[in-house]
């Protein structure tokens, strides 16, 4: 066992390594977009699928959090008795939410924009602000997450970290993994955006009507 | 240093910029300031170890055990939104006070502060408010510009009426920035939790709901012809008892549940947005269940609810710890009873659950639920990459030194921040601003003698107000984007004036007398 997880940390990192040129593919539909149209869709349907994927596991934890939460408040309120490793399951899930949620959210169109100049752009000056935010914004921000995160990430798969209490859960190093889970999540889902808008720069796909997109409103 | 500065001012423009160009805004703060620590690099202002503990920071943020309540409270709104609690909310106040001379605008304040109360969540209670009730003011010769004023304003209380989740918000960055003020002028640490803040918030609140109520009586006197009073269309049947005790009265108790006990020391903020979270389950479960022709989940949920009640009576009666060395035989029987409508409880949620996705509304509302506190979550931690590299440049030191530089010490500093808040507010919403702004500005003000919960509710209310104010306060686009055909642009913005005079009015009395925000917090501890 100790053995192995070094040895899967460099395979996984390789294969991240290997994956990267994926991010030239959007630039590429831009430059012959006949070629790329096939493959380009395909994948798009796999990233988004990948992202509802873990939306659903996220929306399993919403629930998930609210039934613990309670049990928790009944426990200690009522009976005097507290169980550390029920406090880590709320705290697994709260943030599991958004750490897995963030990048179907992407997708939905459920993060804020500021909506000034937006309604005024053309549909391709739109496409181009996504091509470019995906591209030079979440790609490079995965990149510093996933290489910043690394050094600290290995040592706590080394040594199998549990939660800090003694009854805690067993495997802090899970919960400190949604971190590269959430970098690699939201750079396939950028990916996914950046693809859409090449395609709708070079006329492959239509633009979504206005109706289908939507703002969520300050809390 | 003047480099530092230069690209400390270049990065907060060119997040203006990127923000302005309509991309994502937890995405544009983190990546422009990537952008300009990479630069910092380059020209070795930061080292590169500097950024690398990003990482570590969102791992501070998945930990951070106050903010647990957010998604909690937001699932609680989303499940009262999605099962027309809300709506019935509004409905049976609206025909209630539809009699009176201007009844139907006290109906929207009186709604608008209890759905503030329930879900905190502005755009969805302007939306639902715009839909149900300004049609029916419109039809019975509502003056335009006081209906649409009347429900923006009401729509923003959610800001500043708990427990609102931007007060969550807020009361972790106070708490943070108390601190590192503390520690600069050698006072007590003292932390500021949420429970303070709500505190704070309460009496604000209800006096501003106050302002509102009367400026619409003052309406109704001076110009009867703006607010009638409203005929009841001859369909309706008169309510029953049973109908306004179900949609006026349930809502009414889980609010008073959720908020009696975080202020009254009961229950921490995050174990009452768990309660109401379930009791939300609860309530949307027993309104959906007549439609799906499930009575008898209906009467099973309605025990669950009452298990509730048993279980608070019998932890008020009996000491029930577990860890005691004996426990007296009144003892275990309570201990029995409480588990047994612990179980009840929770079945009772499962029902609900049953309940909600016969009427398909259970994963919709959960995902709902889910990709909104995902919005909140990543304008964390795409600001928290923002604040790394501005503090990086040094960046709160500049803007430290500039408010101490202020003619007029506190008052002046505190009115130049109002000031760029109030601006901000225009493109910026109030997640945003707290994430961003109030980590720089709050610690100068503290250390220049601002009460940090008084700083707070002052902030919380210049934004609401800058939500309301034309032409981009975020309500009116709501209020614009679901209003009927006909209702001009120029009146929504008309009718808005007066109660932002009531807002400005409410911050200058909360600024003039401390204790309004103060009073609440100190007496409680």
């Amino acid at each position: 066992m100790a053995d192995f997880i070094p040895i899967l940390g460099t395979t996984l990192r390789w294969i991240g390594v290997c994956l990267l040129p994926l991010g030239l593919l959007p630039i590429a539909i831009l430059i012959a977009p006949k070629r790329f149209a096939g493959i380009s869709r395909h994948l798009i349907t796999r990233l988004d699928g990948l992202s509802g994927f873990a939306l659903d596991i996220a929306i399993g934890f919403s629930f998930l959090i609210i039934l613990v939460q309670l049990v928790v408040l009944f426990l200690s309120n009522v009976y005097g008795v507290a169980f550390s490793w029920l406090s880590d399951t709320v705290i697994f899930s709260f943030a599991g939410i958004f750490m897995l949620g963030a990048a179907a959210t992407l997708r939905d169109e459920g993060h804020v924009r500021v909506d000034i100049l937006r309604p005024r752009f053309s549909d391709a000056q739109r496409a181009i602000v996504e091509l470019v935010g995906s591209l030079g914004f979440i790609w490079p921000i995965g990149l510093l997450i996933l290489y910043g995160g690394a050094a600290s990430l290995a040592r706590s798969w080394a040594g199998l970290e549990p939660f800090n209490e003694s009854d805690g859960l067993p495997f802090k190093y899970l919960f400190k993994t949604l971190i590269p889970a959430f970098a690699v999540l939201m750079m396939a889902q950028g990916l996914s955006q950046a693809l859409k808008a090449a395609r709708i720069l070079r006329g492959l796909d239509e633009p979504p009507s206005p109706a289908a997109t939507h703002t969520v409103g300050p809390a | 240093m003047e480099l530092e500065l230069i690209l400390a001012i270049a990065m907060f423009m060119s997040v203006i910029a990127g923000l302005l160009a309509g991309y994502p805004v937890a995405l544009t703060l983190g990546g422009v300031a990537l952008i300009f620590g990479l630069i910092g690099i380059q020209l070795e202002l930061i080292s590169l170890p500097f950024l690398r503990t990003y990482p570590g920071r969102i791992l501070g943020s998945m930990e951070n055990q106050t903010l647990i309540a957010v998604p909690l409270f937001v699932l609680m709104g989303v499940i009262l939104e999605r099962s027309k609690v809300a709506e019935d909310l509004l409905h049976t106040a609206s025909r209630l006070l539809a009699g009176i001379r201007g009844g139907l605008g006290y109906a929207v304040v009186i709604v608008g502060a209890l759905l503030a109360a329930s879900t905190g969540i502005v755009g969805a209670t302007v939306v639902t408010m715009t839909l149900i009730a300004l049609p029916t003011m419109l039809r019975q010769g509502y003056d335009p510009k006081l209906a649409t004023g009347t429900i923006a304003a009401s729509g923003t209380l959610g800001q500043i009426i708990p427990p609102s989740i931007v007060l969550i918000l807020l009361a972790d960055a106070i708490s943070n920035a108390n601190q590192s003020a503390s520690t600069k002028i050698a006072g007590g640490a003292g932390t500021v939790s949420v429970g303070d803040l709500f505190a704070g918030a309460l009496i604000p609140g209800l006096v501003l709901v106050g302002f509102y109520l009367l400026y619409l009586i003052a309406n109704a006197i001076l110009k009867p012809s703006s607010s009638p009073s409203a005929k009841l269309s001859e369909g309706d049947a008169p309510l029953t008892a049973l109908e306004i005790i179900l949609s006026l009265g349930a809502p009414l108790l889980l609010i008073f549940v959720v908020l009696g006990s975080i202020l009254g020391g009961i229950a921490s903020p995050t174990e009452a947005s768990a309660i109401g979270a379930g009791g939300a389950l609860l309530l949307a479960g027993i309104r959906l269940a007549p439609e799906q022709g499930m009575e008898a989940s209906r009467r099973f949920i309605l025990a669950g609810g009452a298990g509730l009640i048993v279980i608070a009576a019998l932890s008020w009666q009996f000491d029930m710890r577990l860890t005691r060395a004996d426990i007296p035989l009144a003892a275990q029987a309570a201990v029995a009873a409480s588990g047994l409508a612990i179980i009840v409880f929770f079945l009772a949620l499962f029902a609900s659950a049953r309940v909600l996705s016969r009427a398909r509304q259970f994963k919709p509302a959960l995902k709902s639920g889910t990709e909104v506190t995902s919005m909140v979550f990543l304008i964390l931690i795409g600001a928290s990459l923002f604040s790394l590299v501005f503090r990086g440049y040094g960046g709160d030191a500049i803007v430290e030194d500039m408010l101490r530089s202020v003619p007029g010490g506190l008052w002046g500093a505190l009115a130049l921040t109002m000031l760029v808040m109030f601006v901000l507010g225009f493109f910026l919403d109030f997640i945003e601003i707290v994430f961003v702004v109030v980590p720089i500005v709050a610690p100068p003000l503290i250390i220049l003698g601002a009460d940090p919960i008084w700083l707070a509710i002052l902030m919380a209310l210049n934004l609401q107000t800058s939500f309301l104010t034309p032409p981009f306060g975020f309500a009116l686009f709501y209020l614009r984007g679901a209003a009927p055909d006909g209702v001009e642009t120029l009146d929504i913005w008309r009718g808005a004036i007066p109660y932002i005079g009531l807002q400005i009015a409410m911050i200058l009395l909360v600024a003039a007398l401390p204790a309004l925000a103060t009073w609440l917090p100190a007496y409680m501890q």
